[in-house]
């Protein structure tokens, strides 16, 4: 943010340096869930996670002006990384298409549990087998914690759609990871 | 319906335990304080560069876009176009000239100013429907 700190002491007008501390604290208060959430999106690339997240802030930086309260600012910020996650992974599948394969994601280095890798595979596929929509509002809700409304405005969706979406995603999951949920044993007198 | 029951949706306990392993099987990336001081300077730079730059488009909607177009000068046979594609020569155009048309149409693209607008542009979809045809 030094670039920013510089501006505050250059040119910028008093309304621009408002708009600048605001948006340096903007970017340090949702950094870090803007590059988790990018990660989970784009099927664990944690280059473009944070390629993802910075393209985001960007857009945001552009358009910081127009809104009023930090509430809304931060949905429709993080509806600006969902979309920028869908180019990414179009992106990735026409070069697939194309120009073969990409190599496998290497292990992120700063993870602290490292999971069984086979598991962690077969994981990542149901996931990533999911329809865009199943995926997205899974992701946000039962990985990001997001509410069903925030997921919602941030997706672009109907609250009943979200819904019927998890309804799907979790019945997909099911049936291809029952093995992780085994049903519990039914007690007999 | 109250404003409850659309926070979050209740999980059976089959469920919840599901969701819990995929969860921890599929870990957020985590920034350290190292890579956090890295990805600032690097937005520092990314807005820098853009805004010096007339914030034209950039980034992967940019490679997409040159993607396609090398694509569309390597290929052999056209495929199909599908009628309602964006921007497309009839079917009965000459090979090269059509090409070049489609070539066109992707570098057109790619120089469109990027849109503040909270409805972005679908690039990838107007790409996709030029290179495959729907």
């Amino acid at each position: 943010m030094q670039a920013l700190a510089r501006g505050l002491e250059g040119t910028a007008t008093a309304v621009d340096a408002d708009r600048e501390h605001h948006f340096a604290a903007f970017v340090a208060e949702h950094r870090d869930r803007a590059v988790g959430l990018a990660g989970r999106l784009c099927g664990g690339d944690t280059a473009a996670a944070e390629d993802i997240a910075q393209e985001a802030f960007v857009r945001a930086y552009r358009t910081l002006g127009r809104f009023r309260g930090e509430a809304r600012l931060s949905t429709w910020f993080y509806r600006i990384l969902v979309n920028e996650a869908r180019r990414y992974t179009r992106w990735r599948t026409l070069r697939q298409r194309f120009a073969g394969e990409l190599a496998a994601e290497p292990e992120d280095p700063a993870a602290r549990v490292r999971p069984d890798p086979a598991l962690k595979r077969r994981v990542t596929k149901a996931v990533n087998g999911l329809s865009r929509g199943q995926r997205e509002v899974f992701i946000l809700v039962h990985l990001e914690g997001f509410t069903v409304r925030e997921a919602a405005e941030i997706t672009g969706r109907a609250v009943g759609t979200v819904k019927s979406h998890l309804h799907r995603a979790l019945r997909a999951l099911r049936a291809e990871l029952a093995d992780l949920a085994p049903a519990p044993e039914v007690e007999t007198s | 319906m109250s404003e409850r029951d659309s926070d979050r949706p209740e999980l059976s306990p089959g469920d919840e335990t599901l969701v819990r392993r995929v969860r921890e099987l599929l870990p957020r990336h985590e920034l350290d304080a190292e890579r956090r001081v890295a990805v600032n300077e690097a937005l520092d730079r990314r807005i820098e560069r853009r805004r010096g730059a007339g914030w034209k488009l950039a980034g992967a909607a940019a490679a997409t876009v040159a993607v396609a177009a090398l694509l569309l000068l390597g290929r052999g046979t056209p495929d199909p176009v599908a009628p309602d594609a964006p921007v497309a020569p009839g079917p009965s155009a000459p090979l090269a000239e059509r090409d070049t048309r489609e070539v066109d149409a992707l570098l057109a693209l790619a120089e469109t100013e990027l849109s503040p607008a909270e409805d972005l542009p679908e690039d990838y979809e107007a790409i996709a429907s030029l290179v495959w045809g729907g």
